[in-house]
């Protein structure tokens, strides 16, 4: 009898044992492995129907964890651990899309031959069905993750960082709240007042104007609140900065809080830009005598100056030609000379029109060619294009307002 | 065989038994897959595919998985893991993005920080606004951030409003032009964005052509001027028959231009609608009209209460300039009037919170 055939058998027989034993407790992790076991696609038949199936697969893959069903997809994603903020992140993408494909569905406007206010109703209508999905949305976030999350308000704080550097003084994640709640009552408040249109809301923009309004209350402290109205109010207040205004951090906090103690900066949003600029106006009418008295006359006179567009226009222009630091100041001078010298001329009853005429065209050239050798011609050019040239208006000068 | 033979060969027949015994019994004895308990009705329709097919479940059993198997210290091997977990792109776009934002958030943040005191020192931001030098603080972090995104992902960083918006509004048409078959429609679009002076036959010529007499008699009245006047600005509430008449009208008499025929308008109007049609086309150039209108449109749809209150403003604005020291009197009266327009609600919002008459 040969051995050598069953004895080769049977050494074969034990190395695919042991080799088996190795396979069995020492298999590679299976993410490494994963598109090694490609199945291709195959079709099963039945006595009904032709079925187009995968080849079950031993490994997990995204497939199995997916669920077109909200609440088992969070159960999913949690049984495999995966982290929290994450699944908020895959979940909420997922409600997104899928708010947004109802909102595409709601019937839009589709009747050519409707007017403005046919239109409006029509939109107001499809306003509050848009508000109510997504009031829906935020009660299934709430449920799921058991606080207000908003990716919008996230992909909104990163796109822009200005909303950093004017919340800085609030946690990341409040700050990104209450930026989002600024940000949609600006919408709101536009399409509320069409722009600037008219001045009342159509009833369901004001109640959503005023739901906005007690969210962003809600999400912050007295304090708080507090310091984001003065914060809101400063650019409002003071439009353009204020350069060369002997004016520290402090006193221009000060300055916004009188702004503050009548101007609420939700009103901005409230209302309509027409009315809220009356307030404004009104405000700044009640406040110039304690910023007078807090400023001191020359200060006062400088931030007066510093609310003057054509001022501001004309210290960046001599700023960023490397001019001296008081080129804008001798230049704003000239102007104020300028209407003194063209009043006189205008009021001098000695003169026919024709000599008034000339005097003031010698003075229009005069001036200019002071602002030439000031500033270049070039800057010059500059200056004409975007600060509409007061030297060029000095026969309309009149007692009480000066050169336009 | 000789007995040494045959020893040898029970040996090793008793080694590959046993061994065989002893892999059947560890086999036997491994704990299920550690898959945990996911809830998917793909689990459910697959089961019920192989019992069609083979009157019998397939199970397979899962490997364990848990979800820090596909995590990474590095960005691509993170994408890849996930790419071959077979996540869809989006997903592994919303994971990626979070996870690169919130590294260019905590980087932007230290960039940020030494300038956050800086809020209130306006001489340091004076025209050049604030805007363009917090820019320019956090320039480093920004680069950082969209060179990852780029490089991971072929993307960049959004406005989530304006991606939104487009995705509400992908499949909304244009209306102006909704009445054409989408083909046509298409043709029609790809001819009035061309420029007119490079072909040798007109837009018009052109559009003659493609749109048979009928398409081409509404594509007429749909893209007059007078649209503007009539559909966009107008407070009138009709039909659409009867708009389209009155347009009709217009364009029968008017050349088309851009130039609107305001007053020619009102009277093709007052043809087709009568006087109080013709009266709220005027009135709704006013901005004060349309707030009124606003105000009545909340208590019912009569644009006659419109025009009521606007009336009262005007008189009680009058009144008021003839004798203010009536006021008091007048502001009654004025509001008795209104409250027989509108409901208390809206009585109280244009006296109390309104200033009406002076809205």
């Amino acid at each position: 009898m040969r051995r050598w055939p069953i004895l080769s058998v049977l050494f074969l027989s034990i190395a695919a044992n042991v080799a088996l034993w190795l396979k069995v407790d020492h298999a590679p992790p299976w993410v490494e492995m994963a598109f090694t076991t490609n199945s291709a696609a195959s079709v099963l038949e039945t006595n009904r129907h032709v079925l187009s199936v995968q080849q079950p697969s031993s490994k997990v893959t995204w497939q199995d964890l997916d669920d077109p069903a909200i609440p088992n997809f969070v159960a999913n994603l949690r049984a495999v651990k995966c982290p929290e903020l994450t699944i908020r992140d895959i979940v909420t993408a997922r409600l997104d899309e899928q708010l947004d494909a109802r909102i595409a569905a709601i019937p839009a406007v589709t009747e050519f031959w409707s007017t403005a206010i046919q239109k409006d109703r029509l939109q107001a209508e499809q306003r509050e069905k848009v508000r109510a999905l997504e009031r829906e949305e935020e009660a299934t976030v709430r449920e799921l993750f058991g606080s207000d999350w908003n990716r919008d308000a996230y992909l909104d704080w990163v796109i822009d960082p200005n909303e950093e550097f004017f919340l800085g003084f609030l946690p990341r994640e409040k700050a990104m709240a209450v930026e989002f709640d600024l940000h949609r009552l600006g919408q709101a408040s536009s399409i509320a007042f069409a722009g600037n249109g008219r001045d009342i809301a159509p009833r369901g923009d004001a109640e959503e104007l005023a739901r906005l309004s007690r969210h962003l209350k809600s999400l912050l402290s007295p304090a708080e609140y507090a310091e984001l109205n003065l914060r809101s109010l400063v650019s409002t207040v003071i439009v353009w900065g204020l350069p060369d205004v002997a004016m520290n951090s402090a006193d221009v906090r000060y300055i916004v809080s009188l702004y503050a103690r009548h101007l609420d900066f939700l009103d901005s949003y409230l209302k309509s830009p027409d009315t809220f600029h009356g307030l404004k106006k009104s405000t700044e009418a009640a406040v110039q005598e304690d910023i007078r008295n807090y400023l001191g006359a020359e200060r006062y006179a400088a931030y007066q100056r510093a609310q003057d567009y054509q001022y501001v226009y004309l210290h960046k222009l001599a700023h960023d030609a490397g001019l001296s630091s008081d080129t804008a100041e001798k230049i704003f001078a000239m102007k104020s000379e300028a209407s003194r010298e063209a009043l006189a001329v205008s009021q001098n009853a000695s003169l026919t029109a024709d000599a008034r005429a000339q005097q003031l065209a010698d003075l229009r050239n005069k001036y200019r060619a002071s602002v030439v050798k000031s500033l270049g011609e070039d800057k010059m050019k500059d200056y004409e294009a975007h600060a509409n040239p007061w030297w060029t208006k000095l026969d309309e000068v009149t007692n009480s307002g000066g050169a336009k | 065989m000789n007995a040494k033979g045959k020893s040898i060969w029970l040996v090793l027949l008793g080694i590959s038994l046993g061994l065989n015994v002893w892999l059947l019994i560890r086999w036997a004895n491994m704990k299920p897959p550690e898959k945990p308990a996911i809830v998917s009705p793909n689990d459910a329709l697959t089961q019920k595919e192989f019992i069609t097919s083979t009157q019998a479940p397939v199970r397979v059993a899962k490997q364990p998985f848990e979800w820090v198997m596909l995590e990474s210290t590095s960005y691509p091997q993170y994408a890849t893991n996930l790419r071959n977990f077979g996540c869809p792109e989006p997903v592994v776009k919303t994971i990626l993005q979070r996870d690169i934002y919130a590294y260019y958030l905590d980087l932007r943040s230290k960039e940020l920080a030494p300038f956050l005191v800086s809020f209130w020192d306006l001489a340091t931001n004076d025209f050049d606004d604030s805007r363009a030098i917090v820019r320019a603080d956090v320039k480093d972090a920004e680069t950082t951030v969209d060179s990852l995104l780029e490089q991971l992902l072929h993307t960049r960083r959004e406005d989530p409003f304006l991606t939104r918006v487009r995705r509400r509004t992908a499949k909304r048409n244009d209306v102006r032009l909704g009445f054409l078959p989408p083909e046509t429609r298409a043709q029609l679009i790809r001819i009035e964005k061309q420029d007119d002076e490079t072909n040798s036959i007109s837009k018009d010529q052109q559009i003659a052509q493609l749109l048979n007499p009928v398409e081409l008699q509404e594509y007429r009245l749909r893209s007059s001027p007078a649209n503007r006047s009539l559909l966009n600005t107008s407070y009138i509430d009709a039909q659409p028959a009867a708009l389209k008449e009155i347009i009709a009208r217009y364009c029968s008499d008017s050349p088309p231009k851009d130039d609107i025929d305001r007053p020619k308008l009102k009277e093709d109007i007052r043809a087709v609608l009568g006087d109080q049609a013709a009266q709220i086309f005027e009135l709704s150039y006013l901005r004060n009209f349309r707030s009124l209108y606003a105000v009545a449109d909340q208590a019912h749809r009569d644009p006659s209460a419109a025009i009521a209150l606007y009336t009262i403003q005007q008189d009680m604005k009058n009144k008021l300039a003839a004798q203010p020291d009536s006021a008091a009197a007048i502001i009654a009266e004025g509001r008795r009037l209104v409250s027989q327009q509108v409901g208390p609600e809206q009585t109280q919002l244009l006296f109390d919170q309104l200033n009406f008459p002076n809205l």
